[in-house]
């Protein structure tokens, strides 16, 4: 008997992916469900002849029979209705283009069995990504030991234009409006733009079902740790020449659990939604227009509102910490962060050949964020800080997918405004600013047999303009002109020995240079008592990231993807700390002050995956990182720690009622940082620790509907810890038990 | 692909329009902001009072705090109080006023190191506990040592030993902490 391993994706006659079709073998009671891509992956089969079975909902069951010789990509082309079933049959070619990036996917299944969770919270799934967080609520992806001003995040195409550059500042993005979740992990700053230094992560709304019947999906997620509820609702259609989707989600969360205690002060609510229309004049033009919004309130742990070090101190030593309630509450009260993000676009596509194709986009963002803090005289309904900012994007983009180079390049242009609302009473942390930047990029794909060659080029000119605050007096605004030029190279190998042995690597040269807030911010962390500062001499970073991986099946059983990495910033941006303590009236605070020093960031994941038959499956990742200066060989702080982490999952037979159920046993071991300054750093960082988790998915048939139930168990031995890349770490405890359930009914 | 360069020069126009942008920002008006903390002492037999104080007319950062110190007599009672104003608005502003209408809110926390020194709470809020702008301040023979004043914003006062100005368990923020050389003569 001879491994094999056979991949597919489920079409329509029109040649759009067709949701959420089950694909089942008659002779080994497997069965598999296509995600909203339509693609579907059925690993482990033995060389032999299968039956295999198609469903949909509402078509009638198609059938069909495969001679599986070898590994074979197979596309169903399926028509809603029943009339037209046929089968195609293709070998071989991947639909090129991301070949030899380090990306990871995560599909809309799983954003869905994930619903309520936050968009970074999502990406810890990938080996290599953790997130930094403050509280519960906030959370952002950290790739690669970076974050922030070094991972670009792309909603639908464009660059997300918010405060990103805050270590509090959650990607404002609703995961329920997006259908994939990609991260980057190579520093793909090519098409992405400097910003993408670290590695990017994509949402993407995706394409529409070419459906011409009313579908969607209704859900409903419940917390326990937090008694948080979560609706979410999507609804699709398609005409002849016209798609839409509309979607949208309703959140509230209040007070999160330690072990012990309440976490006063950490609720959320979130109300988003977004209406995608797509325009088919002719077959080979696409007009698209997207919109959404996002709102969100976020509460800050009232325990963590100290002002100075001598409170941070107090506060560190405290069995339970300050300001905490021995109640439940839903209220969110100072100090919070407001935060609407608009997001339109508009986007057209027109098809010279199949694969050759020239889009244009134009996009607006509106961002405005407030933070709301504790303060004197009633004042603590005006935020302490108020920021609107206004971003234009233009893009063009021609892709080349047919010649025997395979090319895409395009221009893109940027203008973002940010506006303080002086009402604050408070001098802003980051200026008012203007920005604009403009590039041009190009990206080339060259296939030699098993061999493919990847190579490209990118240019940037910045012009920044800011209006800083003197900190002397009298006060005085100061107009300060920057002009930056950022350039990226990069250059890759794909090596596909066969489909298990495949290797990979990426070489990147990129330049970034520092933003408005390494530049010009000023001010007191409140939650962290320092004093940050920007330092306006700063110049760009230039980066050398080197990638190799290597996927291996060492018997069928065994799936290994190892992934090596260096990354050598020279002049790395970084918050250093001062020598001496500055004296305020508040008291004395430690002052970061950004600063450069080469960086020598480095690490290795590991992803291991075996089928040991199958209905039993498991997997495990096993991440590390370190980082540190080159000249004094100091550690960076906010480097992850490494962890391991491992599950087991058993597939049960479907039967007449009980669709795809799974079981899934998880546990993770998060080791302490050893490697950290105790000069950077105000507290050592937490001790290691162990979560067990476990996870409950099925598709219960109830007639002709199905609906899909989960639950999930997350610390369930409701473990005390805290997490280094928690700003919380130093106040409280992580949050304890909790159970997720979520029903979905899609139509 | 020739297209692009004719693309890229609107672009390109677009980049240099911007730099003839101009947007208007303003100064915020700080008028929360804390300056100056002054600490008077006056004899309760009556005499030249003692004062202490801290200006940091910019705020955080900018220049550094001018701090003066006083020198206070051995074994004398003083009526003490404390002022916190903003210098940086016109007129100036007097922030004490502020404490003492949010009084449940506040309290004052004096701590005497090295020196022969004690207080007592002379001000009360409406639920009876102390403000802690007015004190009582005693002396004993000469020495020297630090006083340290903080003022916390939304201390628990009904916590254990807040009352009697012990702040290990008031928790809230601070909102002020200076520190002053005592030398008692």
């Amino acid at each position: 008997m001879h491994h094999s391993y056979f991949r597919a994706s489920v079409d329509r006659a029109t040649r759009e992916p067709l949701e959420y079709t089950t694909v089942s073998i008659q002779e080994t009671n497997q069965s598999v469900l296509a995600d909203s891509a339509g693609a579907y992956v059925l690993e482990g089969l033995c060389s032999g002849d299968y039956h295999l079975r198609v469903f949909h909902l509402g078509c009638p069951p198609g059938e069909y029979f495969l001679s599986l010789r070898k590994d074979t990509m197979l596309t169903i082309l399926l028509d809603h209705h029943g009339e037209l079933l046929r089968e195609v049959v293709v070998e071989g070619k991947p639909n090129s283009f991301q070949e030899s990036q380090n990306q990871q996917t995560i599909t809309s299944s799983m954003i869905r069995d994930q619903a309520g969770q936050s968009l970074a919270d999502m990406t810890e799934n990938i080996a290599g990504v953790r997130t930094i967080r403050n509280g519960s609520g906030i959370t952002k992806p950290v790739i690669h030991g970076l974050y922030g001003n070094r991972v670009a995040i792309i909603n639908n195409g464009l660059l997300q234009a918010g405060q990103q550059w805050g270590a509090d500042h959650a990607p404002e993005i609703d995961p329920n409006s997006v259908t994939v979740i990609t991260v980057v992990k190579g520093s793909d700053a090519i098409e992405y733009g400097s910003q993408a230094l670290g590695g990017a992560l994509l949402v993407e709304a995706g394409p529409i079902k070419r459906d011409p019947h009313l579908h969607g999906t209704f859900g409903y997620a419940y917390e326990t740790n937090g008694r948080g509820h979560t609706l979410t609702g999507m609804a699709n259609r398609s005409y002849k020449t016209i798609d839409w989707r509309l979607t949208g989600t309703w959140k509230k969360a209040g007070d999160h659990h330690t072990p012990d205690y309440f976490l006063t002060n950490t609720g959320a609510s979130e109300l988003n939604g977004s209406l995608q229309l797509v325009f088919r004049p002719t077959e080979k033009v696409q007009h698209q227009v997207y919109y959404s919004l996002f709102t969100s309130t976020l509460g800050i742990f009232a325990g963590s509102h100290i002002s100075n070090l001598t409170d941070l101190e107090e506060a560190i030593g405290r069995e339970e910490p300050f300001n905490i309630n021995d109640y439940f509450s839903y209220d969110i009260n100072p100090p919070k962060q407001e935060i609407s993000h608009h997001l339109l676009k508009y986007s057209g596509k027109k098809f010279v050949d199949e694969n050759i194709f020239l889009e244009w986009t134009y996009g607006l963002q509106a961002d405005h964020r407030q933070e709301f803090d504790v303060r004197r005289g009633n004042r603590s309904d005006i935020p302490a800080l108020d920021l609107q900012l206004w971003s234009n994007n233009f893009q063009l983009k021609y892709i080349n997918d047919k010649s025997r180079v395979r090319y895409k390049a395009g221009v893109q242009a940027t203008i973002t405004d940010n506006s303080n609302d002086y009402d604050t009473g408070i001098l802003p942390l980051i200026p008012d600013y203007l920005e604009s930047v403009t590039g041009l990029y190009s990206l080339f794909q060259y296939p030699v047999g098993k061999l493919v060659l990847e190579a490209g080029a990118r240019y940037d000119l910045q012009l920044l303009k800011a209006w800083p605050i003197t900190l002397t007096l009298p006060r005085e605004i100061v107009v300060m002109e920057h002009v930056f030029n950022d350039y990226a190279f990069s250059a890759g190998a794909v090596f596909k020995a066969t489909n298990d042995d495949e290797t990979r690597l990426q070489l990147v040269v990129a330049r970034r240079s520092p933003e408005s807030n390494e530049l010009y911010s000023n001010g007191l962390h409140q939650g962290v008592a320092g004093i940050e500062e920007g330092n306006w001499l700063l110049q760009p970073e230039v980066s050398f990231k080197s990638i190799m991986t290597q996927a291996l099946a060492f018997t069928d059983l065994l799936h290994v993807e190892l992934s090596l990495y260096s990354h050598l910033v020279y002049d790395y941006i970084y918050l250093k700390p001062d020598d001496e303590l500055r004296l305020t009236i508040r008291g004395a605070f430690p002052v970061y002050k950004y600063t450069q020093q080469d960086a020598w960031i480095r690490g290795a994941d590991i992803v291991l995956i075996s089928d040991f038959s199958h209905h039993l499956e498991w997997n495990a990742k096993f991440s590390w990182v370190r980082g540190t200066t080159l000249e004094d060989g100091k550690d960076l702080s906010l480097m992850p720690p490494a962890y391991v982490s491992s599950s087991l999952a058993w597939a049960f037979h479907d039967s007449p009622v009980w669709k795809g159920s799974r079981i899934a046993v998880g546990a993770e071991y998060t080791t302490m940082q050893e490697h950290w300054d105790p000069e950077s750093e105000l507290l050592a960082p937490p001790s290691d620790y162990f979560l067990l988790g476990i996870r409950f998915n099925t598709g219960i048939k109830l007639g002709s509907r199905i609906f899909y139930a989960g639950i999930a168990v997350e610390n369930l031995l409701n473990i005390r810890y805290r997490d280094y890349l928690n700003r919380l770490r130093y106040y409280a405890d992580e949050q304890g038990i909790n159970a997720r359930f979520n029903l979905r009914y899609e139509f | 692909m020739k297209s692009f360069k004719y693309l890229y020069i609107p672009l390109l126009s677009l980049f240099i329009a911007l730099s003839s942008c101009e947007k208007d920002p303003q100064i915020p008006n700080e008028e929360e902001l804390i300056t100056t903390v002054t600490y008077t002492l006056t004899p309760v037999t009556g005499g030249d009072p003692v004062i202490f104080s801290f200006r940091d007319l910019d705020g955080d950062g900018g220049q550094n705090p001018v701090i003066i110190e006083g020198r206070p007599k051995a074994n004398t009672v003083y009526n003490a109080v404390v002022g916190l104003y903003n210098e940086s608005v016109s007129p100036v502003d007097t922030i004490t006023n502020e404490v003492s209408e949010e009084a449940l809110e506040h309290q004052f926390f004096y701590t005497f190191s090295d020196m022969n020194a004690s207080y007592i709470y002379t001000d009360l809020d409406t639920e009876n506990h102390p403000i802690g702008i007015m004190t009582r301040v005693t002396t004993g023979e000469p020495s020297e040592g630090l006083v340290t004043i903080i003022l916390r914003h939304l201390p628990d006062k009904f916590a254990s030993g807040v009352s009697d100005g012990d702040i290990s368990n008031a928790g809230g923020e601070t909102d002020i902490e200076v520190s002053f050389l005592v030398i008692i003569e």
